[in-house]
């Protein structure tokens, strides 16, 4: 597709807005820093366990830096609009966020915001 | 103290590579606005309403740069995003790139709209490959969906983006040099006037800013002057971001109003000190600004002050260094930096900075002199008052604010030949506790070069003269009583 | 990376090819000397003659340029490059008790090749990853938060050649 004038535009920002959304947002910051601090093999683990849990409603995005670098590879949940920060997350954390945070709703360790 | 997100508003919670990610959080609106409802000289207006100033370092109003960069007439003019960012220890610039490209793409076709140009480029360091290939993706994306190329959104206006890669030299950074660089040439300053928004690439009007000044543009456009010039201080409005690195807890990146104190920033959003220790200062402005002490703790961060107390704003780089640094061997670090860097062109900064830098390495190697610091300070002032460009300019900077913070810990390395953090190599000694020495001549024994002295079961000594500082005699001790003094 | 001897045509050739592709050689430069010191992992005296050939350029022009951009070297590096960040957020962080590790342990000085030429050791100003400092780069990798004794094992690794592409 390509905007050729205002609507075209318009028509494009109200599709976007009127996109399904998911109900729970997971972000891997996935900047320099956090890459070099390891957040390849975590969004690998996250991508694996949500794949086996068939879970629908969640969508998995990599980011830029959220600022955090300290507590890097870091891992933000946001479920029902609250913003849930993960910090020094390995790919055993990253099942852990998974299986018990997003799935079953349990308080686990490692938040740092 | 709570952070506030203008140039970060979307760094970490979208995907830089999904255009429609940064559609959804109002991306493009503001360039559509412009196009739709702005004439140039409105956004110019709105933009120097607004109070922004310059994040690359010096601050100037960047509504008034437009505004020069507007009044040359010619076929050719250029938008340029200075994104060498050389401060090393900073990574703001680095970050939004990363994860808001096209935040950087957006802003440049709403200045490209208000001077009157039609072509971008974004001079960005080679050190930085991943900003690179995101960026040239964002490019290509907006290309494809059209908010880049010819006649956006149907009007007559068009833009196109152009990544240079930079070969790492620090003065790159300086715009005259930036843009000799761009043209394939040793990055050399020449001087100005003419201004590049005069005689710029290729000698066309040319407008420079900075990655993060640029980040600064759409949400004034859509929020409006009034909304940004609320936020900060009477003359430095909005928000800054800063990198916050060195010896504190919360490394990383915040963006606080502009006004927030140095104590909110390391102490608030910060966490403090690594390991509890001892603030000691804050480095701004990397080689070209100084150190704060703790005396400014409370000082409201912005332009003017930071200047008044010594150092500059830079572009946001602050180092957080502790009781353990070493404020002689900072400086000095600046200043081989400051060598190294030195594009060679300019007489008191190829020779000035070379100088300055013996006569530190004289005083962190115990052989300082007491007029010695006078000798410092007057080439110092010397070498910032005749240096042809900002580099040579502002190179002194890290010696004079550490004398004048930090008197103290240069006479203890030129009278006392000791270095209070222990860090200068040549005058770490060691010392014998008389409380803990118990006599057991393991140290004497150890030592290389029979420094100590002291009978068996009589407390034990370092003669300061013939101690090499080798240490032997701390490995020794089993009752820790030998230390570093 | 670097142009073995054997395949030297082929790599004029590829440069050659970059030249001619590029949309107007005017400021040029850099860009063609990034391209050559990709192919070829370094900037002899006979390739930077052939980019002044290429690019009807004065060879003096060239030669001036490469020497006045840190990122350029007309030496080979060794195999195995090193780059130590010394940066500020590194310095601070301990990046000179690094240095003098790597020097202790496979004795190799900042600016210098190993004589069997597995290793080289640069210096760099910054990679942006100063939340991670003290930061090293081996080969393409980034290996940061390093602490006391770290860098001797990871060298060790290296040596012995294990790829450490996956971690
Ligand atoms: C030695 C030196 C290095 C500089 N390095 C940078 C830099 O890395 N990034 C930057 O944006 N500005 C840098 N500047 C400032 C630029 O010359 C220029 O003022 C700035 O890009 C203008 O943009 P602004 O008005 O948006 O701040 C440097 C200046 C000097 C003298
Ligand atoms: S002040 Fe230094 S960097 Fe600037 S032109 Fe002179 S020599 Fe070059
Ligand atoms: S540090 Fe070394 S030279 Fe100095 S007293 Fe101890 S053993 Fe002797
Ligand atoms: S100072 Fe080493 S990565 Fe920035």
């Amino acid at each position: 597709m390509k905007i050729t004038n205002f609507s075209d535009f318009d028509a494009l920002k109200n599709r976007i807005a009127n996109e399904q959304k998911d109900e729970i947002t997971i972000r891997v910051a996935y900047a320099t820093c956090g890459i070099t601090a390891g957040a390849k093999p975590v969004v690998e683990a996250l991508e694996k366990e949500l794949l086996k849990h068939n879970l629908c409603c969640v969508s998995l995005k990599t980011t830029g830096c959220l600022g955090a670098c300290y507590a890097e590879p870091t891992v933000m949940v946001t479920k029902d609009g609250v913003d849930t920060l993960f910090g020094y997350v390995d790919s055993v954390k990253a099942h852990e966020i998974v299986k018990e945070f997003v799935l079953n709703g349990k308080e686990i360790e490692g938040v740092i915001k | 103290m709570t952070e506030y997100r203008i140039a970060l508003r979307n760094s970490g919670l979208i995907d830089p590579n999904d255009i429609e990610d940064y559609i959804k959080n109002d991306g493009y609106s503001a360039l559509a606005k412009v196009l739709k409802e702005y004439s140039a000289d409105k956004v110019i207006e709105e933009i120097t309403a607004s109070g922004l100033r310059g994040r690359g370092g010096g601050g100037f109003p960047t509504g008034v740069k437009w505004k020069f960069a507007k009044s040359y007439n010619d076929e050719a003019k250029f938008v340029v995003c200075n994104a060498d960012e050389g401060d090393p220890g900073a990574f703001m610039d680095r970050s939004i790139l990363e994860g808001d490209p096209h935040s950087i793409i957006e802003a440049m076709a709403i200045c490209g709209y208000a001077i009157e140009s039609n072509q971008g480029l974004v001079y960005l360091r080679a050190e930085y490959p991943l900003a690179i290939k995101r960026l040239q993706n964002a490019i290509d994306d907006a290309t494809e969906l059209g908010l880049l190329g010819d006649n956006i959104f149907g009007t007559e206006f068009g833009f196109n983006i152009e990544i240079k890669i930079g070969a790492g030299a620090f003065v790159c950074g300086e715009e005259t040099a930036l843009i000799h660089s761009m043209e394939g040439m040793r990055g050399e300053p020449t001087l100005k006037p003419p201004f590049p928004a005069e005689s710029g690439y290729w000698q066309k009007p040319t407008n420079v800013n900075n990655v993060e000044t640029f980040a600064n543009i759409a949400p004034i456009i859509l929020k409006g002057a009034a909304w940004f010039s609320s936020i900060g201080t009477e003359k430095s409005k909005g928000t800054k971001v800063f990198a916050l690195a060195g010896k504190v807890k919360n490394v990383g990146l915040v963006e606080v109003p502009m006004g927030t104190t140095l104590r909110e920033v390391i102490f608030g959003v910060g966490g403090g000190i690594e390991n509890d220790k001892e603030f000691k200062a804050a480095q701004t402005g990397g080689p070209s600004g100084g150190a704060l002490s703790k005396d400014f703790l409370d000082t409201p961060i912005d332009y003017d002050n930071l200047i008044a107390a010594g150092s500059m704003m830079g572009s946001g780089g602050m180092i957080v260094m502790d009781e353990d640094d070493c404020m002689v061997g900072i400086a000095k670090f600046y200043l081989e930096f400051s060598v190294d860097e030195s594009c060679g062109k300019c007489t008191p900064c190829r020779i000035g900075t070379k100088r300055l830098h013996e006569i530190l390495e004289k005083i962190t190697s115990g052989n300082g002199e007491i007029e010695d610091l006078e000798r410092l300070k007057k080439l110092g002032q010397m070498v910032k008052e005749t240096s042809l460009c900002g580099l040579g300019q502002t190179a002194p900077n890290p010696i004079l604010s550490t004398i004048n913070s930090f008197k103290d810990e240069y006479l203890a390395h030129i009278v006392d030949k000791r270095c209070p953090a222990h860090r200068c190599s040549d005058l770490v000694k060691y010392e014998i506790n008389p409380d803990k020495c118990v006599g057991c001549t393991l140290c004497a024994r150890a030592c290389p070069v029979n420094a100590i002295s002291g009978s068996p079961k009589k407390v034990h000594s370092i003669n300061r003269d013939l101690c090499i500082g080798c240490g032997a005699c701390d490995t020794a001790c089993n009752f820790g009583a030998v230390f570093k003094n | 990376m670097a142009c073995k001897s054997h395949y030297v045509d082929e790599c004029y050739a590829e440069l050659k090819q970059f030249i001619e592709k590029l949309p107007t050689q005017k400021g040029a430069l850099i860009a063609v000397l990034h391209k050559a010191q990709g192919i070829f992992g370094f900037l002899p005296e006979e390739v930077q003659d052939f980019v002044a050939k290429e690019l009807h350029i004065n060879p003096a022009e060239v030669y001036g340029v490469v020497s006045f951009y840190s990122f350029f070297t007309m030496t080979p590096k060794g195999d195995t490059p090193i780059s130590i960040c010394l940066g500020t957020a590194c310095y601070v962080k301990g990046a000179e008790d690094i240095v003098a590790e790597i020097k202790e342990h496979i004795n190799l000085d900042v600016g210098q090749v190993s004589e069997d030429g597995k290793f080289s050791l640069d210096a760099v100003r910054c990679v942006g990853a100063c939340s991670l400092a003290p930061v090293v780069l081996i080969k393409d990798k980034v290996y940061g938060r390093l602490k006391k004794g770290e860098i001797k094992s990871i060298l060790d690794g290296y040596m012995k050649g294990e790829s450490h592409e996956n971690n």
